[in-house]
């Protein structure tokens, strides 16, 4: 709902800030969704000032010259004005160079500026009421002040010129009590720790039995027909109305809270209804036929009712409403008929006030698809003791601004009903369930300061247990002890309640690795490899295999040995994973196995490279995790297709490397150089490091023919070894905008004239250091070696790839056949400036 | 075929009785000679028979072709009178819509009988064997059972740790409670190394306890998985490596009602609801209580069989609450906080889930024993 800010303050003991109020309101009530701000923002200087003379302007009909005093001390000003209702002694609003206020040709900001108008000297501007967004009916001409105001005032003050804020806050649906100024003022005084400085509810609680029921007002008949609807209903008949507008403070108050002013009588019943929080609805009493009685009814079924709004609904008989003895006067809660409305010839009224039952209004609402101010409100629930307050602060109103005197007056109850709306809930409330629920302690004084803030009223306290009444207003959401828990753990702040760890739960530690691992090896089984798992014992000095990355961790002499090895086979920590993998290969070669994919994870052990044996505690060795990785085949695995099952080949192992890898950084494949190594057990020209992130994370290779020789297994071996901590890491995903422009490919053909001069990577490179605007693949798309090397007129190697380009997705265009060409061009330089004997074909 | 001709003679009637004049129109037309009914029939007989798309052909040009008699009658409605045309019209093109049916439908019972051909030349053996993309495979049952037995726990709150396998002697024996010349060192027949004298293969998991007290402090929850060493030899039961399994829990108020929660839990989840089990004293330097615990064997619900050697019962683990001479080492105040911890091994879960008789199966790497899983 829209709260107007500086009517809340007439509630509530707050001079700061609409901002500061709005954001301690969010964190501790309601959420403030928008602070509003209504009107233009005025500066000054402005200031009232005298016309002491005015004279005709020599060069101009419309205008005219005036002399203005804005204080004793100051010399008179000129100013040039063309409005023609100003007078000489009259005091005026007086914008002096330097202010800001509004142009009333476009509503934008005028700065005033001294200068010349028309060849005369004019230092400021005498301002009408639209010129300083004040809403004035005689708004032809200059705003006239008062003829006792003092000289030099500070008019934005005075006049309250500031732009409006008004505040949008959250309604929630078990906060009935909230949907009015009374209400947002409780909960901020709550929230803000300040005073309340209205409290109607308290002042008109007894007003109306006062005022009412124990005067000599004459009564007349009304009663309540229809069962579980209604707990009680009132109506105020008044004469002597008279129906003008209301005054600008009242229709300035509606205006920013979002009601648009119709009428006094209107206007009233709206306002109380946002002050108080209680609808209430005023029919022309000579329209309607109360003496006969009114009543509270269902309707009938597919009855015609003819709204306030000029529509026609047709009613079921369950919904409920205000008749006479012969017209339906009213959609009860929702909105009253055109036939009894409020006109310009009202003279006298009748004024309801009820307390609907809650689900009747909203069915009221809901079966007319009609929702209202009031239907909002009633749907909520509201109290029975309300709607006589409600009608007291009325009749109050009508009397000061429309002239009516009570006259007469009618009650109707449903006594079942009334009842139970009118039970009281007292609760008691024991601040060790605070700290219980709420983990942090709350002082016993505080807790009652804060209740009683919210308008709860504390009966005792007394060994930290409260004694509590609940508020007619908070009955329906307040009914168990922890409902106030909640209440002071609002206000307190959720915000200052220190976080206790869950028990248990304070060093949970991350899975992270761990998932990442299981996600891993989940991936190298469906790429067809067994786990395999080994012992962590080599012997010593024999390690036939070590990772080439991890240096000559033998000859370092950083090899782990044991003084009490169980046997010799047994007496050293493995360096490498690859042995035992070709251990299990020769195995199962021996059981016929053929086509073997084998991994492990594990770990390879040697000596700290620092080793400080002082601290009895300190670790003294690397444990290094690795994956191991293994495929061998002997012959080709063929199905009865005569294809190849799967293939095995030191391709298909780098595939998995590279898949792997994927989404964890930039892999690279490159040569190593065993020449100076003593990683004689691998092949010398095949055999390659893995590079994640210009980082060696790992290496593949083929093994050694006299090393397969001599373990008995396939030649056709291949083995790899990485790194695992590079494996673990979170997959970084960044999802690219779908690009829907054409991808034109382009493939062209290099025949080489060496077979030897070519290079798969050196291509690529080549390619992709030209970073070429538009292309978004190279594909390799087949490869011909002629081996006939006899021949070196010949050609040697026919080379195939295919370019992709594609425009950006977000230029939304094709590219045109120049663009590609140029880029193709450079492709074409590139390649044959830096390859040898290189020709093309199709480019 | 009814139909049609009901629908014939319907149309023929209601010309006759709405428009008596019309029939006698029609009698002396240049088609009153023309018996539509006979055409009618004959062309349905004609499709009825035909069975190749050639005749189809054939009758269509006959029947329904520019030089057809319902296309020449056609023709000839432009000599009628144009107040008859109309009429007239609507019963030839009735004919003859009724004739284009019978050639749809004759058309379609061909190219249904030609795909249905096609189709029969497509059948395939499908008892041939499967050609799957992805080569067959599957983890070691140790990665199995670890795993299940990791995800129960991380469902209690227990947070996965890890540790080194190379120790020192402080955190293998000395902070678990058992100082030098402590008889239960010589039990456990540790490794040690050539770095120093007092770096050892870990003969326990239980180290991580410590490191993990030590570097997160309490409250704690902690699980651990991981290699172990013993000097001993090997046989079907025994390997001079395996694996443990272990958890810890120091909170305040733990006593050993929680403990036995916590395993009756692991131990439902793992194997059957209400598992039963049963605790027997043991002695642990690091736990105060200590204990073991059998589970009534899931495979033969406690009446005996091969799995736990006809004693109904199964020995699964230790357990106890941790001394406080362990939490006061690890700088933990023992009269606020306690704990307990329990530790197993992996390899007699693994051989008890899958029925394994020789340990050393698990680590020969022989595809015939790890294609299992």
């Amino acid at each position: 709902m829209k709260i107007p800010f500086d009517w809340l303050c007439e509630f509530i003991d707050y001079q700061n800030s609409p901002e500061k109020l709005a954001a301690e309101f969010s964190l501790k009530c309601f959420e403030v969704e928008e602070i509003e701000y209504i009107g233009a923002k005025i500066t000054g200087p402005l200031v009232s000032g005298k016309i002491i003379e005015i004279n005709k302007h020599p060069n101009a009909d419309k205008l005219q010259i005036t002399k203005v005093l804005i204080n004793e001390a100051e010399p008179v000003r000129q100013i040039v004005c063309g409005a023609q209702n100003i007078k000489t002694g009259q005091i005026v609003p007086v914008a002096l160079p330097n202010a800001i206020v509004i142009n009333r040709s476009n509503g934008l900001s005028l700065e005033i500026k001294t200068g010349q108008i028309r060849g005369e000297n004019s230092e400021g501007m005498l301002c009408s009421a639209p010129e300083l967004g004040i809403e004035d009916l005689n708004s032809e001409g200059i705003y006239i002040l008062p003829e006792n105001t003092e000289l030099g005032l500070d008019l934005i003050a005075k006049l309250n010129l500031k732009a409006k804020a008004v505040l949008h806050i959250e309604s929630r649906s078990n906060r009935g009590d909230a949907l009015c100024l009374q209400g947002i003022a409780r909960e901020a005084s709550a929230a803000l720790s300040i005073n309340l400085k209205k409290d109607f509810y308290a002042d008109l609680a007894k007003s109306f039995e006062h005022k009412v029921l124990n005067s000599p007002l004459i009564t007349f008949p009304s009663e309540i027909n229809a069962d579980r609807a209604c707990a009680n209903i009132k109506f105020l008949h008044l004469k002597n109305i008279q129906i003008r507008q209301s005054p600008s403070w009242l229709t300035e108050k509606l205006k920013l809270a979002g009601i648009s002013s119709k009428n006094n009588i209107i206007d009233i019943v709206n306002f109380v209804m946002l002050e108080l929080g209680q609808p209430m609805h005023a029919y022309d009493a000579k329209l309607i036929d109360y003496k006969a009685g009114l009543q509270v009814k269902l309707a009938q079924e597919s009855e015609v009712f003819a709204g306030l709004d000029g529509q026609n609904y047709n009613l079921n008989d369950q919904n409920l409403i205000i008749a006479d003895a012969e017209n339906t006067l009213a959609l009860a809660g929702v909105m009253g008929g055109a036939n009894s409305a409020i006109n310009d010839n009202t003279t006298e009224i009748i004024l309801e006030s009820a307390c609907f039952e809650y689900w009747r209004i909203r069915q009221n609402s809901r079966s007319n698809g009609l929702i209202s101010e009031s239907s909002r409100r009633f749907e909520r629930g509201l109290h029975p003791n309300l709607n006589a307050m409600a009608l007291m602060r009325a009749a109050q109103l009508i009397e000061e601004l429309a002239n009516g005197k009570i006259i007469a007056y009618s009650v109707a109850e449903d006594p079942t009903l009334l009842k139970e709306n009118l039970l009281e809930t007292l609760l008691e409330l024991d601040l060790k369930d605070y700290k219980k629920y709420i983990g942090s302690e709350i002082l016993a004084e505080r807790a009652k300061q804060v209740l009683e803030k919210l308008g709860f009223i504390v009966l005792s306290l007394e060994n930290n247990i409260l004694k509590v009444k609940i508020p007619f207003y908070r009955l329906k959401d307040i009914s168990r002890p922890i409902d106030l828990i909640e209440e002071l753990a609002r206000i307190e702040g959720l915000n200052e309640i220190e976080p206790i760890p869950l028990p248990g739960a304070e060093k949970l530690l991350t899975f992270e690795p761990y998932n990442n691992l299981q996600i891993l090896k989940n991936e190298i089984v469906k790429a067809g490899f067994y786990e395999n798992i080994s012992s962590s014992f080599t012997e010593k000095g024999k390690a036939i295999f070590t990772n080439p990355l991890l240096a000559n961790l033998e000859a370092e002499n950083k090899q782990i040995e044991m003084k009490n090895p169980l046997s010799k086979e047994n007496s050293a920590l493995r360096l490498s994973l690859i042995p035992n993998l070709l251990k299990a290969l020769a195995l199962n070669n021996r059981r016929d196995k053929n086509f073997v994919r084998l991994f492990e994870i594990g770990k390879a052990y040697k000596k700290a490279d620092k080793l400080d044996l002082t601290n009895l505690k300190d670790q003294a060795a690397s444990e290094i995790d690795l994956l191991g990785l293994l495929v061998s085949a002997k012959g080709k695995d063929l199905n009865w297709q005569n294809k190849e099952n799967t293939q095995i080949d030191f391709y298909s192992l780098k595939g998995l490397i590279e898949s792997l890898c994927e989404g964890r950084g930039q892999i690279k494949f490159g040569e190593i150089d065993l020449t100076n190594k003593e990683q004689n057990y691998l092949h010398p020209c095949i055999c390659g490091y893995i590079e994640l992130n210009k980082r060696q994370i790992g290496f593949i290779a083929k093994i050694h023919p006299s090393l397969a020789n001599e373990l008995e297994i396939a030649e056709n071996t291949f083995v790899a070894e990485l790194f695992l901590e590079n494996l673990l890491k979170e997959k970084k995903i960044k999802i690219k905008a779908l690009n829907d422009n054409q991808i034109i490919h382009r493939d062209f053909t290099i025949d080489l004239a060496e077979e030897n001069d070519y290079q798969h990577g050196k291509v690529e490179n080549i390619i992709n250091k030209l970073k070429l605007k538009y292309m978004q693949n190279l594909h390799l798309l087949s490869l011909y070696k002629n081996n006939n090397s006899q021949n070196n007129s010949s050609q040697q190697a026919s080379i195939s790839y295919r370019l992709s380009f594609q425009a950006e997705a977000e230029t939304g265009q094709n590219l045109l056949s120049e663009e590609i060409n140029q880029q193709i061009d450079l492709v074409k330089n590139q390649l044959q400036g830096q390859l040898q004997g290189v020709s093309f074909r199709n480019i | 075929m009814e139909c049609a001709l009901l629908h014939w003679a319907l149309t023929m009637l209601e010309l006759a009785v709405q428009k008596t004049h019309l029939k006698i129109k029609i009698l002396k037309m240049p088609v009153n000679d023309f018996d539509l009914a006979d055409l009618i029939k004959k062309a349905e007989i004609s499709f009825e028979q035909v069975d190749n798309s050639n005749e189809l052909e054939q009758l269509r040009i006959k029947f329904l072709g520019d030089k057809s008699e319902i296309k020449q009658k056609q023709k000839e409605l432009s000599q009628v009178s144009a107040e008859d045309k109309p009429k007239l019209g609507k019963i030839i093109n009735t004919a003859k819509n009724e004739i284009d049916s019978f050639f749809k439908k004759a058309k379609h019972k061909i190219e249904a009988e030609l795909l249905n051909q096609k189709l029969n030349a497509e059948k395939i053996d499908i008892s041939l064997p499967g050609l799957s993309p992805f080569p067959k495979a599957n983890l070691h049952p140790l990665s199995l059972i670890t795993k299940d037995i990791i995800e129960i726990f991380k469902r209690l709150g227990f947070s996965l740790l890890d540790g080194p396998e190379i120790e020192t002697e402080y955190y293998n024996f000395t902070a678990l409670n058992t100082p030098e010349n402590h008889p239960a060192r010589d039990e456990q027949d540790t490794f040690y190394t050539n770095i120093a004298p007092h770096i050892l293969l870990r003969s326990q998991t239980s180290p991580v306890q410590i490191r993990a007290l030590e570097k997160y402090g309490i409250p704690l929850r902690i699980m651990s998985a991981g290699r172990v060493f013993r000097n001993e030899e090997t046989n079907a039961r025994k390997l001079p490596f395996f694996h443990q399994f272990e958890i810890l829990c120091v909170e305040k108020n733990i006593n050993f009602s929680h403990l036995k929660w916590t395993l009756q839990t692991f131990l439902n989840q793992l194997f059957v609801q209400n598992t039963s089990i049963r605790l027997r004293p043991d002695f642990f330097p690091f736990t105060e209580p200590s204990a073991e615990v059998d589970a009534q064997c899931p495979f033969c619900k406690g009446k005996g069989c091969s799995t736990c050697g006809n004693r109904g019962w199964l020995e699964l683990l230790g357990c106890g609450l941790v001394d406080p001479n362990v939490l006061e080492m690890a700088g933990i105040n023992s009269k606020e906080y306690s704990g307990f911890a329990a530790g197993l091994g992996l390899e007699r879960f693994a051989m008890l889930k899958y029925g394994l008789s020789d340990i050393r199966e698990l680590y020969a790497g022989d595809l015939r024993f790890l294609s299992q899983f």
